[in-house]
């Protein structure tokens, strides 16, 4: 009898399409591309482990809550400034630059001015606008990942969002009508 | 809508003749978010449309996230693949409490 199948196909179906999400988020939890792939794999244990008492609704809140709660059990160590390098900024903003992107622009200065301002924002304000602004999860998903509720997901983000545009607005870097 | 935004969008308007910036600028991120109603959106849209002042707003808003979304990085392949080969090993393992495969 196999009786690993009815097991398998929940796991294969919900949880390894995640995988690239999972990848994202953990890079940016831990900063570390070793310690993300192991927190991934960590995670696909504890999710395979845990398939049986999953309801099949929304299974990426379901991962992305076990990828929280293996990263917290990892002691979380350090956490190294967003984008520091300047030379990754400059190869990011080429990058966009050679994209087929159309609905804003990249400019190198706003961008420097930018990764500068992220790394002014306090500890609770970054994770947010990473998650969210950076690895493109939506409010639900990132109130998921980072274990706090979706409102306060909203209020940390648009208040984090308002000290760059005000930093942006400061150097002057913010968009300007042409008069 | 909820009510709180109903009466902000509804309550007399002070200068363009459309609702007022202040309701506009309660709402402005979730709606560059996609996350309001379909009534909200138009509502704010229509305010963009005829506001400078919020419309650079917006504009504002809309460069920061589509700067800091260029900030993700490409995933490496190699890593994706070895973390797919073994969620794939796990999916033939037959106990829910093997801890290594």
């Amino acid at each position: 009898m196999n009786v690993d199948a009815s097991r398998r196909t929940p796991f294969e179906q919900h949880v390894l399409p995640e995988i690239e999400v999972l990848l994202h988020l953990a890079r940016s939890l831990t900063r570390d591309d070793a310690d993300a792939e192991d927190l991934v794999q960590d995670t696909l244990i504890r999710a395979h482990n845990g398939i049986d008492r999953f309801d099949g609704r929304h299974p990426r809140a379901w991962v992305l809550t076990i990828l929280r709660n293996a990263h917290i059990n990892r002691h979380r160590r350090r956490r190294p400034e967003l984008l520091r390098d300047p030379d990754l900024t400059f190869d990011r903003a080429s990058q966009a630059a050679g994209s087929e992107r159309t609905d804003a622009f990249v400019d190198l200065e706003l961008d420097a001015e930018l990764v500068r301002a992220l790394g002014t924002l306090s500890e609770s304000f970054r994770p947010v606008v990473d998650v969210v602004d950076i690895q493109g999860l939506s409010y639900a998903e990132a109130a998921e990942v980072l274990g706090i509720p979706p409102g306060t997901v909203m209020s940390r983000l648009h208040r984090a969002r308002a000290r760059l545009r005000d930093r942006l607005d400061h150097t002057g870097l913010a968009p300007r009508s042409h008069q | 809508m909820n009510r709180f935004l109903r009466r902000l969008f509804t309550r007399p308007s002070t200068g363009s003749g459309m609702v007022d910036c202040v309701a506009v600028g309660k709402v402005l991120q979730r709606y560059l978010d996609g996350a309001t109603d379909p009534e909200t959106a138009a509502l704010v849209s229509a305010h963009l449309d005829d506001c400078r002042r919020c419309g650079l707003e917006a504009d504002t808003y809309r460069t920061i996230k589509a700067a800091l979304a260029t900030h993700r990085q490409p995933l490496p392949a190699d890593a994706v693949q070895r973390l797919r080969d073994f969620g794939l090993q796990l999916a033939q393992t037959d106990g829910p409490n093997r801890r290594s495969i």
